[in-house]
């Protein structure tokens, strides 16, 4: 009789475990078309539904007050005022703050006053060319961080400057969702801002968010895969926005020191950061700043990692991401950055 | 009947676990033989197709924007768009990268379960 009722139990279980698997909790998604990108929300758990949909307007009304093409947003507003101190808003003051010590520490690969450059190149516009040497001498004179002036809740510009947040703003956005929906008692979501990936606790099952991370040579592969929980992951790549002129492919992070695309041998650049806004900052700001500097800033600084990928077919990974990201395919060898790489001749370990 | 041996306990019980695994096996390669694909026009689905099924490749028109549907894949065949990303994407056979045609605020993409969450690297 014992054993018997110990079969009921083993079949039970068995349906138990098989039920299991098509018993998931329910999922809420919203797709929105804003900040010049396609952005997915999806939250699990209730009151999810409601949470997205305030995170939705929310980031309609981050895309009026950001956006440097929008003629009523505070950015044009504060472009139209160089000269003079224009007040702003404290979603503002966030990314201007954040944006300026990047600058600083990166020695200006990053840099929220290169919107001269970028209009003069017009990427994304029918008008992409390569500029004359002579107009990008001349807008190069109003690429400074150093001369925006941040008073109180007041800002600056030197005159002829004009800013855009386009490298930290959606960045800023998913770092602002994710502390919202955490409020509303959301444990679980996955934040996708064009590529800008910001995790929000782990997967209903508990499992970590598996994050890929997209080959920049072939579109539809993977180069490898982030696990992640509470973590945000963006990405700078110079292979989604470009043109061709003369045979040469020209994309669209440009180094603000020189004014022409930067060249620093990486073809894409991950950052895996607690923070979405900085991750944002400092994926286009080691893109710029090119092999060498990027990692010596990540030695410097810290506080978050990497993943590098350079022309030459190389997978730079910083070694706190040792556990958490794993190679896909053969494309690319992988090495591992450690922090003290003080040995010149020792300067990565190989990866399996 | 009260003597069930051990043995024979056991044996029913490797009996039922490789009838469930048999049957697991089996739902997962029911769902990988799926290619489903959506298409989505300012955020509303306005098409879902099995792209396993496709024996013919067959157009659809949007009103910016021409998809091409094939055997297990799909893409943007034109668009009225300055930039062209779209229709340079190509074809996509799975879900890791969504064909986003964003002037005209046209999502093609296909879902299926490839255990990815979501992908960072798309348009930066």
């Amino acid at each position: 009789m014992k054993r018997r009722l110990i079969i009921v139990q083993a079949v039970a279980l068995l349906l138990l475990a098989l039920a299991s698997c098509s018993a998931k909790p329910e999922k809420s998604k919203v797709t929105v078309f804003a900040m010049d990108t396609v952005i997915y929300l999806e939250a699990y758990g209730e009151g999810a539904q409601a949470a997205l949909d305030e995170a939705a307007e929310k980031l309609y009304f981050l895309d009026e007050l950001l956006s440097a093409t929008k003629e009523d947003s505070e950015i044009s507003k504060i472009n139209k005022s160089a000269g003079s101190f224009v007040p702003i808003s404290d979603e503002v003051i966030k990314q201007l703050e954040a944006a300026l010590e990047v600058s600083r520490r990166s020695g200006g690969a990053f840099d929220v006053s290169v919107l001269p450059l970028v209009n003069l190149w017009g990427f994304g516009t029918e008008g992409a060319h390569v500029p004359a040497a002579e107009e990008i001498e001349a807008a190069l004179q109003y690429v400074d961080y150093g001369k925006i002036g941040l008073e109180g809740s007041s800002v600056r510009l030197a005159q002829g400057m004009s800013i855009t947040l386009g490298a930290i703003a959606k960045g800023y956005a998913s770092q602002e969702l994710s502390e919202m929906l955490k409020g509303r008692g959301i444990s679980s979501a996955i934040l996708s801002l064009g590529g800008n990936v910001q995790a929000i606790g782990s997967k209903p099952d508990g499992l970590k968010w598996r994050v890929a991370l997209r080959d920049p040579v072939s579109a539809a592969e993977t180069a490898g895969v982030f696990e992640l929980s509470d973590m945000a992951a963006v990405t700078s790549g110079g292979y989604e926005r470009y043109f061709e002129q003369d045979g040469k492919v020209y994309h669209h992070i440009l180094d603000p020191k020189t004014g022409y695309p930067a060249e620093g041998g990486l073809i894409s650049v991950t950052i895996v950061c607690d923070n979405g806004m900085t991750a944002d900052a400092l994926s286009t700001a080691l893109f710029v700043l090119g092999e060498d500097k990027a990692i010596e800033y990540w030695r410097d600084y810290g506080g978050f990692e990497a993943v590098l990928i350079t022309d030459d077919g190389r997978m730079l990974v910083t070694e706190g991401l040792r556990d958490s990201f794993k190679k896909s395919g053969e494309s690319y060898s992988l090495l591992y950055v450690t922090r003290n790489g003080g040995d010149k001749c020792v300067k990565y370990q190989t990866g399996r | 009947m009260r003597k069930i041996s051990n043995r024979a306990l056991i044996i029913i019980f490797l009996g039922l676990l490789a009838v469930s695994a048999v049957w697991i096996l089996i739902a997962a390669n029911i769902e990988q033989d799926e290619l489903t694909a959506e298409i989505y026009v300012d955020g509303r689905l306005m098409y879902t197709l099995d792209l396993s099924k496709v024996t013919e490749e067959y157009t659809i028109e949007l009103p910016h924007n021409t998809v091409l549907v094939g055997e297990g894949e799909i893409s943007m065949l034109s668009a009225d768009c300055p930039d062209q990303l779209c229709v340079r994407q190509g074809v996509i056979r799975n879900g890791i990268q969504p064909i986003i045609c964003l002037p005209n605020r046209v999502e093609i993409r296909i879902v299926k379960d490839s255990g990815i969450d979501a992908v960072t690297g798309g348009r930066s």
